[in-house]
């Protein structure tokens, strides 16, 4: 298998296990909007404050 | 004095005792020694012997037909000392909350308040041998009005059944029946007092077990089990006129809240990890119950032993390398990372009529109906372990302590809530003001029985969010002084 071959058949893999994740597990993003306030939002499940999203803290 | 009453023979003495214990775990052995003490005579009955055995364990097999739980004859201890044979060790006492009205529960609360046994603290510390105060976390830069330090002290722990055999075998004042099945529990012609317990060995040998007062101390599913069985003078068993025995089965709910990340600056250097309490003003006002959440970094490399171990380490050197790989098989696998801050909790149960324990149609071996547990949940628990959890999150943010991250039944009110246990049995046997609400009064004695008392956590009205032992232990204390 030629190294383009093997380059669009992953591409393709992780394509469809991306799709496939967000549709079995709709939970990774249905959570964006859970809080309606100010202070707190939610990513992935991540109970974030606000100010995280502009930040680089990373722990 | 130790008898082993499937060698003993028929002359053993069983009558004329002060206290009849049915039942030699913690809140049986406590009574025994401390009633001895005050010169009581007492039979103590235990229905195992020294150590795990076939034949006692049977007597233990039920059917689970509420929420999956322990297996009946694995979560509790048949044996001298019983369930504290593999107790954690965990102590600390009911809040002042806990003995508190709390008109959101569906039932009463204890008709009694934390200082009714805040007089046993310091000897049931004594009795777990622990010595100081309850102690928490020094995190004095955590300023969170919502979730507070938990005070608690951890006993060794203590196993009652090693430290108190020397004193039960020397004294004079204990005779230790072992292997002693408690079968019956026959009342006076007008069903107003226990007139003698009907007890067998093994081998099926019939004895009959007469004192002023009687203690049933079998463990929380025994407890209900057993006055349920006793229903040939009174319909639907002893104590049961308002069908409260078996009901409001509560254990501690252990719920996977999830993950943390937690930030460097304050745990690099918490090595035992943190543990968190509802702040009582907080479940109030949320009308929620209490808890514990404690938070530890899983350490690396993989501790622990067990089947799963190399699962674990495989995972732990290849899937944890990338954080999204590991986000997606979470999923479907719960494994930890090396620097994972884990949540683990202890949540109350609030009293619920529909989670109870009942008798099954199928006998054990004494022609007893065996146990059929009904663990149920209600939404109140369910706002309890929500609110708790994203609160918690929002805390931990506010305070920057770290980030975490919620399982989605925690954010979804719709998904169903894996719940884990703690091998906590209690509230089948509840204390009350009346018997309406219940099956003992203040002082754990059956409502409309004159000398039949009940020990253990089968009488707890609530469970707080707290390891029950030490708190059985106070109310054992109690009841002996009482009795004495």
């Amino acid at each position: 298998m030629t190294n383009r071959r093997k380059f669009l058949r992953n591409l393709l893999s992780v394509t469809v296990a991306l799709g496939l994740s967000k549709k079995l597990f709709p939970n990774l993003i249905a959570f964006d909007d859970y809080f309606d306030d100010d202070e707190f939002i939610i990513r992935n499940g991540w109970v974030l404050l606000k100010s995280d999203l502009d930040s680089t803290n990373d722990y | 004095m130790i008898i082993d009453l499937d060698t003993a023979t028929k002359n053993v003495k069983t009558a004329d005792y002060d206290v009849c214990i049915c039942g030699a775990g913690a809140a049986g052995i406590t009574l025994a020694v401390y009633l001895a003490r005050a010169g009581k005579k007492v039979a103590l009955l235990e229905a195992g012997g020294f150590e795990y055995s076939d034949q006692s364990y049977d007597c233990y097999k039920g059917k689970n037909t509420g929420m999956e739980y322990w297996g009946l004859d694995t979560c509790r201890l048949r044996y001298l000392g019983g369930t504290t044979n593999h107790w954690s060790g965990r102590c600390k006492p009911l809040d002042e909350v806990d003995f508190m009205e709390r008109d959101f529960f569906e039932l009463p609360g204890w008709p009694i308040q934390k200082s009714d046994l805040a007089n046993y603290e310091a000897e049931a510390k004594s009795v777990v041998d622990i010595s100081g105060d309850f102690t928490a976390a020094d995190i004095s830069n955590w300023t969170s009005g919502k979730f507070i330090p938990d005070r608690y002290a951890i006993s060794a722990p203590t196993r009652f059944g090693d430290k108190y055999r020397a004193e039960i075998e020397v004294s004079g004042n204990i005779s230790l029946f072992i292997n002693a099945n408690l079968i019956d529990v026959r009342l006076n012609k007008e069903l107003s007092s226990v007139t003698e317990l009907v007890v067998m060995d093994y081998g099926k040998k019939r004895f009959t077990f007469t004192g002023k007062n009687i203690v049933i101390a079998l463990g929380a599913i025994e407890n209900a089990r057993m006055l349920l069985n006793c229903d040939t003078q009174l319909k639907g068993g002893i104590g049961n006129q308002s069908d409260f025995v078996g009901r409001c089965f509560m254990e501690h709910y252990n719920i996977n809240y999830g993950f943390f990340s937690g930030n460097p600056k304050y745990w690099k250097n918490m090595k035992k990890g943190l543990s968190l309490y509802t702040d009582s003003q907080f479940s109030l006002e949320h009308k929620i119950g209490n808890g514990n959440v404690s938070m530890s970094i899983s350490p690396d490399p993989p501790t622990g032993g067990g089947r799963s171990k190399e699962l674990r380490k495989y995972i732990r050197n290849n899937v944890c390398k990338w954080d999204e790989i590991t986000e997606l098989s979470r999923k479907f696998v719960d494994f930890q990372c090396p620097g994972d801050g884990i949540l683990g909790t202890l949540m109350e149960q609030s009293p619920n009529k529909n989670s109870r324990v009942s008798l099954d149609k199928e006998t054990d071996s004494f022609g007893l109906r065996r146990v059929n547990l009904s663990w149920q949940m209600n939404e109140l628990d369910k706002r309890t372990i929500r609110t708790i959890g994203i609160e918690l999150a929002k805390e931990f943010a506010r305070q920057d302590y770290g980030r975490v991250q919620l399982a989605s039944y925690i954010l979804d009110e719709n998904a169903k809530i894996p719940v884990g246990y703690h091998c906590h049995s209690i509230g089948t046997t509840r204390m009350s003001k009346s018997p309406e609400y219940g099956v003992v009064d203040k002082d754990c004695k059956v409502f409309g029985i004159d000398n039949l008392y009940i020990g253990g956590s089968s009488v707890f009205s609530t469970g707080g969010g707290t390891n029950p032992t030490f708190t059985i232990v106070e109310l054992a204390l109690r009841l002996a002084k009482h009795l004495s």
